[in-house]
């Protein structure tokens, strides 16, 4: 929001520190966004307060806050007469997105420039002047933050305005010029076959006001703010209607904002008013809030009473209508639309009797039970298990580009076409960091990430817990020293050309490739044991070295498992020897206790003959 | 006997003097303390043949001389211990040499666990959830209906509009968390977001969020800026200084920001702080009643607080990384 401070000036008695009024602003919630300059304050506003998008709504909470008399406009009492049946415009809506639609008629009008005041008021704020008309409807707008929109009445092609929503091709020019096929549904505001105006987004330029106008239709609306928002997202225009417009404006505000345009327009520019018509066809009734003692010192910690509070919310705009020892019941104010429930009451007198005055205090209940899952402790288990094999952590964006992969989740709106989709391994993500290890001439990057990596099953979008460990070489000796740490033993079961799959107690728990390999954390936690591992009892071992000539295409997973079902107690396996041009290995078996080592050799040579593999005298 | 103790006792000293390795001290030990051909040993055997008034004069002085040698022995051992024993030849320790390989914990890791070490030690379990989320836990429980303004604040990544989506923020933990747990709860949730963003040098689809929340019978405000004040000391140390706002969060009520004064200005305004004096470091506030309510818990019962911060900015700042591309595109090296 932005605030000139003279402006201000006109609802309350300021301190002459303008740093003081804006770090008022920032604790009661409108955080200063940039450095005062010309007097001038940008405030944050990203919020559902919509009286916040007015001036009146900023300096009545500044003065609540200080503990000054907010002032506002001396508004004339009387309604206008209605209009005469001849000069009637007729409303006709056809949507449900028009939730008031309040109008007037001026006739007689002499348009031209504002007079200086408004001129300077309106530079300071940064809308440019128009004419006297545009400039007051901008006025009000800001200072109520209703918007309005005046039309010249002899342009309109009929005596009928009609509200409602496009048709299929249909298109306008606005104000500026700017030419925009609307989409179909689109609110707007037509008069016979003449699109006036983008309903609460912005006016065309059949009906704008220009010097020569002297008649005028005057309407503040109110709209749903969910349609106003899709719409201006969708047509990309925002602007200072919009940006009040898309928030929940209450219908009574109309009528405020309407009076004070009316008797700004007759001072400055002359004429006489007429009420049209106000389609209204469910009026808003007040709405009241209980705010008890006891929710009020729970929330907040403090003693406080309810005559602190009742002066404090009287002093927002809230009205008493019953009260006792224990309970306020007030009517909430109707430029309150954010108000939902009673804490809400209570917000608002903290925040005016500012946080900074609340203590701190320590919580003293009970600690609770841990219910931190094994699952996230063991995956953190796992990246100290990873760095102490040398390995480095990464961490990769899982958005990438979609392509044809049916199992791929895709997004529906991404902005990015290269991240409209969820990586489906995290290999694709973690992979090209390589680039960077190899560009930057670094030797034998090794490195890892633990993450979800995303796939699709008929529409059903599933997350897997992984981890993957890359590097430009061999990672078995990884993936071995790795599964030690666990205590996990597994087997390798080719499954592809270009990978095995990692099997423990007859699951598939991963896969391993030439450079890679990938694990999924869930299942490597059902097979770990915390605790094993290491040995109290030292033994010296037995070991057979065997040479072995091999068929072709025959997997050493199968070999092993020659080996492991001749004899259950073989602690482990070792490859010493590989020669790929004569398709033979080199291999010590290993047991902690071998009775037999003589008898156990001839069963294993006959075992490795059933699948075609010699055995020469190592 | 007691011209052998003194012997034995003399010879053990002159021949202590002689030692200068460890190996050779074991030989000392071995020479007079071992169980079968230790001299002093030796001696202690011989004490059963002597009459009950030599046992009476002897049997101490020989317990002496045992506890001595022991003593001594203990004395050298750490002495040799202390220096190096082995001379140092043609090996020139000042010599630069490779390190040992070592591993490394992403910034994002170290940074995460430091804060959940931290709230651990207050108490806090630690929480996590599906990063694809439904819009029931996302936004509706989170007193975040359909066109809600704040909404404007998340622009949001479908899978499958309206309902399938990327989690907008941890907050969808929380609502999850509360709906399948009963109060007391204490949890903090470090964990990816997303968002319907073009990447730049500070802001990325995807980032880290820690969300921390607790639910429990007589939860006030006051336990709020408490543990946020406590929390920023341990990130920032104890002159930290923060200023506490009301700010508007769909999800609490009332809500809180937190900023920290600009340790680059002191708070007198510069380009780091977009000369606001303060950097603006965390929402907060109390869960709101609707939050609350939605999640299957007596809001009349239990209330709570909830805070939630971006954790890239503070990684970033940590570490001298300039851009979050950077952070989370593969551009770290460890060396």
């Amino acid at each position: 929001m932005i605030i000139p401070i003279n402006w201000l000036s006109d609802y309350l008695d300021l301190p002459e520190d303008e740093q003081k009024i804006a770090d008022s602003f920032t604790s009661l919630g409108l955080m200063q966004e940039k450095s005062i300059k010309n007097h001038v304050l940008e405030l944050e506003h990203r919020m559902d307060r919509a009286d916040w998008l007015s001036l009146i709504g900023c300096a009545r909470d500044l003065a609540a806050f200080s503990g000054v008399k907010l002032i506002t406009p001396k508004l004339t009492s009387n309604s206008p007469k209605p209009v005469p049946a001849n000069d009637k415009i007729a409303l006709s809506v056809e949507t449900p997105t028009v939730r008031r639609f309040n109008t007037r008629v001026i006739k007689g009008i002499k348009v031209g420039p504002s007079p200086d005041w408004l001129l300077k008021k309106l530079e300071a704020y940064g809308i440019d002047s128009i004419n006297n008309i545009v400039d007051i409807t901008n006025f009000v707008m800001v200072e109520y933050g209703q918007p309005m929109h005046a039309q010249d009445l002899a342009t309109l092609p009929e005596k009928e305005l009609v509200l409602r929503e496009t048709g299929v091709g249909e298109k306008i020019t606005t104000f500026l010029g700017t030419e925009i096929k609307l989409p179909e549904g689109t609110f707007v505001i037509s008069s016979g076959n003449v699109l006036c105006v983008i309903g609460g987004i912005v006016g065309g330029n059949v009906t704008g006001v220009t010097n020569s106008t002297t008649d005028i239709f005057l309407d503040a609306g109110n709209y749903d703010q969910r349609v106003i928002r899709r719409t201006s997202r969708t047509l990309k225009i925002q602007n200072e209607t919009v940006l009040r417009y898309d928030k929940f404006l209450d219908p009574r505000l109309t009528e405020n904002a309407l009076t004070r345009a009316t008797d700004l327009i007759l001072e400055l520019a002359g004429g006489a008013a007429y009420d049209n018509a106000d389609y209204y066809p469910d009026p808003v009734t007040p709405h009241t809030q209980i705010l008890t003692l006891s929710r009020l010192k729970l929330l907040s910690g403090l003693d406080l009473t309810l005559t602190t509070a009742k002066k404090t919310l009287s002093d927002l705009g809230y009205v008493v209508v019953d009260e006792s020892d224990t309970h306020l019941e007030l009517e909430i104010p109707h430029w309150r639309t954010d108000i939902e429930v009673e804490d809400d009451l209570i917000a608002d007198i903290l925040r005016i009797g500012d946080y900074s005055n609340i203590p701190n205090s320590p919580l003293t209940t009970p600690v609770p039970p841990d219910i931190t899952p094994d699952i996230y402790l063991f995956e953190d288990l796992l990246r100290d298990h990873m760095t102490a094999l040398t390995a480095h952590e990464h961490i990769t964006s899982p958005l990438v580009k979609s392509d044809d992969n049916k199992s791929r989740v895709n997004l529906a709106n991404a902005l990015s076409s290269e991240q409209n989709a969820l990586r489906l391994t995290l290999h694709e993500t973690l992979n090209p960091v390589l680039t960077t290890y190899t560009k930057h001439n670094l030797d034998s990057p090794l490195i890892f990430e633990i993450a979800k990596s995303f796939t699709k099953d008929s529409d059903q979008a599933t997350e897997i817990r992984e981890l993957t460990v890359c590097s430009t070489g061999d990672v078995r000796n990884i993936l071995t020293s790795l599964m030690k740490l666990l205590n996990i033993s597994y087997s390798l079961t080719p499954s592809s050309n270009y990978q095995v799959s990692i099997i423990a107690a007859g699951n598939s728990i991963g896969t391993l490739a030439r450079d890679h390999f990938t694990l999924n954390t869930e299942l490597l936690f059902a097979h770990h044991h915390p605790y094993a591992g290491i040995t109290t009892t030292l033994t010296h071992s037995t070991s057979i070295d065997l040479s072995l000539t091999l068929p072709p295409n025959l997997p050493f997973s199968d070999i092993q498992e020659v080996f492991y079902k001749t004899s259950p107690s073989l602690q482990s396996t070792k490859v010493l020897e590989h020669y790929e041009e004569k398709n033979s290995i080199l291999v010590r078996l290993t047991w902690e206790k071998l009775d037999s080592a003589d008898q156990t050799r001839i069963s294993l040579v006959k075992a490795l003959k059933g699948i075609g593999v010699e055995t020469r005298s190592a | 006997m007691q011209t052998k103790i003194r012997d034995i006792s003399q010879k053990f000293s002159e021949d202590l003097t002689t030692i200068s390795s460890l190996e050779d001290l074991e030989s000392l030990r071995l020479k007079y303390l071992s169980k079968k051909t230790g001299l002093t040993i030796l001696l202690m055997q011989e004490l059963p043949k002597l009459s009950p008034e030599d046992k009476k004069k002897f049997g101490p002085a020989l317990n002496k001389l045992k506890q001595d040698q022991l003593t001594a022995i203990q004395t050298k051992h750490s002495q040799l211990l202390a220096i190096s024993n082995k001379p140092l030849a043609n090996l020139d320790l000042t010599i630069p040499v490779d390190p040992a390989p070592s591993g490394h914990l992403h910034p994002t890791t170290i940074v995460i666990r430091e804060l959940n070490q931290f709230f651990r030690s207050h108490g806090f379990s630690v929480g996590e959830g599906p990063e694809i989320e439904t819009a029931e836990y996302n936004f509706r429980k989170l007193n975040l209906p359909e066109g809600h303004p704040a909404t404007d604040l998340q622009d949001t990544l479908f899978i499958r509009e309206p309902d399938l989506l990327l989690r907008t923020h941890t907050s969808s933990i929380e609502t999850r968390v509360l709906t399948d747990h009963e109060p007391p709860i204490r949890m903090v949730v470090p964990g990816k977001v997303y968002r319907n963003e073009t990447p730049n040098s500070t802001n990325s689809s995807f980032f880290f969020q820690y969300q921390g929340f607790v639910v429990d019978r007589g939860i006030n405000i006051q336990h709020l800026k408490d543990i946020l004040t406590k929390a920023h000391q341990f990130l920032f140390g104890d002159d930290v200084i923060l200023r506490f706002r009301y700010k508007y969060y769909p999800e609490v009520s009332p809500g809180m920001g937190v900023d920290m004064q600009c340790k680059f200005c002191k708070g007198q305004g510069c380009t780091v702080c977009k000369h606001r004096g303060f950097i603006e470091v965390l929402g907060s506030g109390m869960i709101h009643y609707n939050t609350i309510k939605a999640c299957g818990i007596d809001p009349e019962v239990y209330t709570g607080y909830a805070f939630g911060m971006g954790l890239d900015r503070l990684v970033m700042s940590k570490f001298g990384i300039p851009d979050i591309r950077k952070l989370y595109g593969g551009d770290i090296v460890y060396n």
